[in-house]
């Protein structure tokens, strides 16, 4: 897998009252690492992605994967959406199944597959239950084998621990590790969570407010799963804490 | 298929669900309360019945189920009946036809729906006993009049809800669709149709009430 992201610019509004989010922006993503994007509110983190997803084009750049051109959706790039996005008139097992059915998948594999995937997330025996019958967490987990399903060469996901407190947002960090570490996939991580990024990522991108410029970059090589506690990660953490601070004080 | 037709794009956001579809399920604590309902009418009737004492006034349940009986045995009656059944089916029909397709393409396609608007605004606003002479005039004094206003009445709320159910479909479950490699039919199908059903069904709804009204 091999992700070019090349000189990406992005205006919104009119002529008028242009606004620039995203100036000639450059990015890589090689093999199966998990690359994480930061950066505060509002800094351009969601609109690069969905550039990279294909669901928005960018006004100038473009972006390669695997050598071609992206400029749609498709079944390669992965997503899970900030709020999950799972179709509330499909139960969770549809709702997995999906993505399979649009490859026109044998039925007997789909089958195998749904199985494995609901063994995966721990979702066993919830298959026949609806969205709004499930938990925080295990709406998470569903929109993350979803994406699973369709075999993506790269998971793109936009905050996908945002929405909710501080422990359930721990344990769903943790789960998504664990799920992560059963099935290893390149990942594009939109956050402005600096604990967040540290316990997930291999490699940080710091991006600044000012037109989405990627100011820093830090690889985070602690041993999987990282213990919060332990001295490397404080330091890593603090690490980027002064970086985001620098970063900060220079915009204003 | 052109762009939907949405003002403002909000990527990765989601409004709430407007439908529990976990809980569309007949139970039988709802028919007891339906039952008891329709006890406290009767007994309402029937006493108010009594205190007028005048069937010219007010007829009691009991003589009205009578005689709803009797008319049952009456084939002339019956005959209007089934008249007025057909009418009101086929003038329906011709609502939900037109209703739905129109209604759908203009949720989905911008365009459709700059060029349908104008003249779906001012139509509506004809009250409906204007369209009764007009309507004879064009159609005779025979079916064609009644099955218009019927297909009139009834077609602007199933439009109208038709179209706002497709447009309150999020952005964020195209886009999840489409990046799972769904196709048009397949969007359509199983993202916009079940999405709009809430809002569909609401219209078609209240199109068949209103139809069914305007057949007095
Ligand atoms: N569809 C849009 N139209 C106009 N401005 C937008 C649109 N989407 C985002 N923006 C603006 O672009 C900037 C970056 O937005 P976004 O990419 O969502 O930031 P982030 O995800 O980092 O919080 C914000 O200032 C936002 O107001
Ligand atoms: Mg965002």
């Amino acid at each position: 897998m091999n992700l070019q992201v090349q000189g990406i610019t992005k205006h919104y509004g009119e002529n008028g009252s242009c606004k620039t989010v995203l100036q000639d922006i450059n990015v890589e993503v090689l093999g199966g690492e998990f690359v994480s994007l930061l950066g505060p509110s509002g800094c351009g983190k969601t609109t690069l992605l969905t550039i990279i997803a294909g669901f928005q084009q960018p006004c100038s750049g473009t972006v390669l994967l695997n050598g071609c051109k992206v400029d749609k959706p498709g079944p390669d790039r992965g997503v899970v959406f900030q709020d999950y996005a799972l179709f509330p008139w499909m139960t969770v097992g549809e709702n997995i199944l999906f993505p399979m059915q649009q490859q026109k998948i044998p039925q007997k594999l789909q089958d195998e597959k749904l199985h494995h995937y609901l063994e995966m997330a721990r979702l066993k025996g919830s298959e026949h239950l609806y969205p709004s019958q499930i938990s925080g967490g295990m709406k998470q987990r569903t929109a993350v084998v979803r994406a699973l399903a369709s075999e993506p060469e790269l998971l793109l996901m936009d905050e996908p621990f945002g929405a909710v407190d501080y422990q359930m947002r721990h344990n769903l960090q943790e789960e998504f590790e664990a799920l992560w570490q059963s099935n290893p996939k390149p990942v594009i991580m939109v956050t402005h969570d600096v604990d967040e990024a540290v316990y997930l990522s291999d490699r940080i991108l710091v991006m600044s407010t000012n037109r989405g410029e990627i100011v820093h970059e830090l690889l985070v090589d602690i041993d999987r799963p990282r213990n919060r506690r332990s001295n490397d990660y404080h330091a890593c953490l603090n690490k980027l804490t002064d970086i985001l601070k620098e970063n900060h004080k220079s915009q204003s | 298929m052109e762009e939907i037709a949405r003002p403002v794009r909000v990527p990765f956001r989601q409004p709430p669900v407007r439908i529990d579809f976990a809980r569309m399920r007949f139970s039988p604590k709802k028919l007891a309360y339906r039952l008891v309902t329709f006890g406290v009418l009767l007994l309402i009737w029937h006493l108010a019945a009594l205190h007028y004492h005048n069937p010219l006034l007010l007829p009691s349940p009991l003589d009205t189920f009578l005689a709803l009986i009797g008319a049952l045995g009456n084939v002339e009656i019956m005959q209007d009946l089934l008249l007025t059944m057909q009418r009101v089916l086929i003038g329906l029909s011709i609502a939900l036809v037109i209703g739905l397709s129109v209604g759908f393409a203009m949720g989905y396609s911008k365009i459709v729906n700059e060029l349908v608007d104008p003249i779906i605004g001012p139509l509506r606003q004809v009250p409906i006993m204007a369209w009764v002479p007009l309507t004879i005039v064009w159609f005779g004094l025979g079916e064609g009049p009644t099955l218009f206003l019927i297909a009139m009445v009834a077609t602007f709320p199933i439009m109208l809800n038709a179209m706002a159910g497709v447009r309150a479909v999020p952005q964020n479950y195209y886009d999840a669709a489409r990046s799972m490699g769904a196709g048009r039919w397949s969007i359509f199908s199983r993202i916009t149709l079940p999405g709009a059903l809430p809002d569909m069904i609401t219209g078609v709804r209240i199109g068949l009430s209103a139809g069914w009204m305007s057949v007095i």
